[in-house]
């Protein structure tokens, strides 16, 4: 049987009690253990649904008693608490399965918001998180696009959804656009206990920067012109389920300050609101960009960097996902033509060797639009390669794919050109017959060499230090 | 003698301070007191041996992490801060900076435990004589 009480294992004696006063304060019960040894027995002999772990012990690696109590009993929420500095450490944790990290020095709120969480919430919600979270998770709908597919590298992804899905971690998933990264944040909530709670998305690039305060915390009205009425933000409608914030290196620098304010006190203040309130929000967000980089570059705050990328989730390219583009577009279809009331049979040889030679620079988006085009234009029968939308073809019939500098203007003829350069320069050769093709624009040219604009603006300043040739216009 | 200015700022924020008290109740508090400073003690021990050339700074890195948690938790930031600093060149190993570090930290952490133990015999002493005692919240 599960205790109540919570296990808190510190080997400090006097943090120990300030823990202590601070938990029996607020009403909970709490038992003590100074050393990883003893943690580990008093758990064996009455486990504990919140254990409080600090990860420096003196006979034993935190994260090692962590892994021991999880196996033991898989339901247990611990929360780890580390030195600050120390947030590797900690997001180590997390994917190992902690439910929430806690930087030293303790924090009465942030102490108290992370208990609470861990044991389900507050007042009326706890009962109904707790029978949430005793009952088997719901099962995930299928989703379409993004998530068929029976390739190794989604087999990975979703190995990955099922593993983290039962942790409060926040989940950070990259990877280029119509990769389906919605979809994963959709298949991570569906798996959580919170299935039954509400999904919130929300685009940080797509909301006018002085908005997004009011989409995400909420207003209350009369706060500013135009605020006619009390307005829950997008983090108070997701309490008790999950928030996905999409684009999120897009967020404005003053509005990322206050999202790692909610993030370490779980509480939203709505623009003109004196009085924060508490919520119980898991995040997911999601980019198309390098997040690193961002940081890199200024743009994007190291420390909620650090906050949020806790379980990274890659969206791997269609095109390294082998055969699951004939799936999807298998399925797509099916699904297309009853929408349209026509009749398919399926795809010739021809279009699916062709779709597998494709490199679907707009990854699964850019198969349903074809397959969509397809089925609107036609009446029905094989889908072949004369149905298809006359772009793709052109660009893309070829038997086999062509050297790039094949059709590169000026600077690369032909491949005997780049004979006799370093790797190096006849990568720099291409990138900037690539840009020149597309007028210096650096999203085009990146989409062509199928690599992210960030690494293309990285490998252009790196140039420009190593000095040589100006760098094209961009 | 007035405290000098560099001293005061080394005592806790009084409301932290006695939030925490107030939390702790009065018979854990004076527990809570005598666990504080032993393992303040213990510290200010571990950190000058292991400070000592050549430096250990595996030790060093243990007793600046509980010296972050323990000044951060009676609200001693000026200490916190230094602690901090440590443990982050204890991550480093680097010893060049390691001696200014601990010349600043010892005695700040030295007038910590003075109060600590003073509270202990007077926990009516107040945090700083020019800080007006406010009830906790």
């Amino acid at each position: 049987m599960t205790d109540p009480a919570l296990l808190l294992i510190e080997d400090t004696p006097s943090l120990q009690l300030v823990y202590a006063s601070v938990l029996k304060s607020a009403g909970h019960t709490v038992r003590m253990a100074s050393t990883a040894a003893e943690g580990l027995e008093m758990f064996m002999a009455q486990p504990a649904r919140v254990v409080l772990l600090d990860l420096m012990l003196p006979d034993r690696d935190g994260l090692a008693l962590m892994q021991d109590l999880l196996a033991h009993q898989p339901e247990a929420r611990v929360i780890v608490i580390t030195a600050h500095g120390s947030i590797n450490k900690a997001v180590e944790a997390m994917r190992a399965g902690a439910h929430e990290f806690l930087v030293k020095p303790f924090d009465e709120t942030r102490l108290l918001g992370a208990v609470e969480n861990a044991r389900g919430g507050r007042g009326t919600r706890r009962a109904a998180a707790a029978s949430l979270a005793r009952s088997a998770p719901a099962p995930v709908p299928a989703p379409s696009g993004a998530f068929i597919g029976t390739s190794e590298p989604m087999a990975r992804i979703h190995a990955k959804i099922a593993s983290v899905a039962r942790s409060m971690a926040t989940v950070f998933i990259t990877g280029e656009s119509g990769t389906g990264k919605e979809l994963c944040a959709l298949a991570v909530h569906g798996n959580s206990t919170r299935a039954n709670g509400p999904f919130i998305a929300l685009n940080c690039g797509a909301i006018p920067q002085d908005l997004l305060e009011s989409e995400v915390f909420g207003h209350m009205k009369g706060s500013f012109t135009g605020a006619i009425s009390d307005k829950p933000g997008a983090a108070t409608a997701a309490d008790g389920g999950t928030l996905f914030l999409d684009e999120i290196c897009e967020m404005a620098p003053a509005l990322q300050t206050k999202l790692l304010r909610f993030l370490q006190t779980s509480t939203v203040q709505p623009v003109g609101s004196t009085r924060p309130r508490k919520v119980n929000v898991r995040i997911v967000c999601a980019t198309n960009r390098d997040p690193l980089d961002a940081v890199r570059r200024g743009h994007f705050r190291e420390d909620l960097y650090y906050r949020l990328y806790v379980v990274p989730i890659h969206m791997p390219p269609l095109r390294d996902r082998g055969a699951d583009v004939i799936e999807i577009a298998e399925t797509a279809l099916t699904r297309f033509a009853e929408e349209e009331g026509r009749r398919f049979i399926g795809l010739t040889p021809d279009v699916i060797a062709l779709f597998r030679r494709l490199p679907w620079p707009g990854n699964v988006r850019q198969v349903l639009n074809v397959i969509r085009n397809v089925v609107v234009l036609n009446d029905g029968g094989w889908v072949t390669l004369d149905t298809l939308p006359e772009d793709l073809t052109q660009s893309y019939s070829q038997p086999a794919p062509q050297p790039v500098a094949l059709n590169a203007p000026a600077t690369v003829q032909t491949i005997d050109s780049l004979v006799g350069m370093t790797l190096a320069e006849a990568e720099r050769a291409v990138i900037e017959a690539t840009l020149a093709r597309h007028g210096g624009s650096v999203p085009k040219a990146s989409r062509v060499l199928a690599v992210s604009p960030s690494t293309l603006y990285r490998k252009i300043e790196s140039w420009g230090k190593t000095g040589g040739d100006a760098a094209p216009p961009l | 003698m007035p405290t000098p200015p560099i001293l005061q700022a080394v005592l806790p924020d009084d409301q932290i301070f006695r939030r925490l008290m107030h939390l702790a109740g009065p018979v854990a508090g004076a527990e809570l007191l005598d666990r504080l400073a032993e393992d303040l003690q213990a510290v200010q021990t571990g950190l000058t041996h292991a400070a000592a050339a050549p430096a250990d700074w595996l030790a060093i890195r243990a007793h600046s992490h509980v010296l972050v948690a323990l000044a951060g938790a009676v609200g001693a930031t000026p200490l916190q801060t230094l602690a901090e600093d440590m443990n982050r060149l204890a991550h480093l190993q680097r010893g060049d900076a390691l001696p200014g570090l601990v010349a600043a930290t010892l005695p700040l952490l030295d007038r910590l435990i003075r109060f600590v133990t003073d509270q202990k015999a007077d926990p009516g002493h107040k945090a700083d004589p020019g800080q007006n005692a406010s009830p906790p919240p």
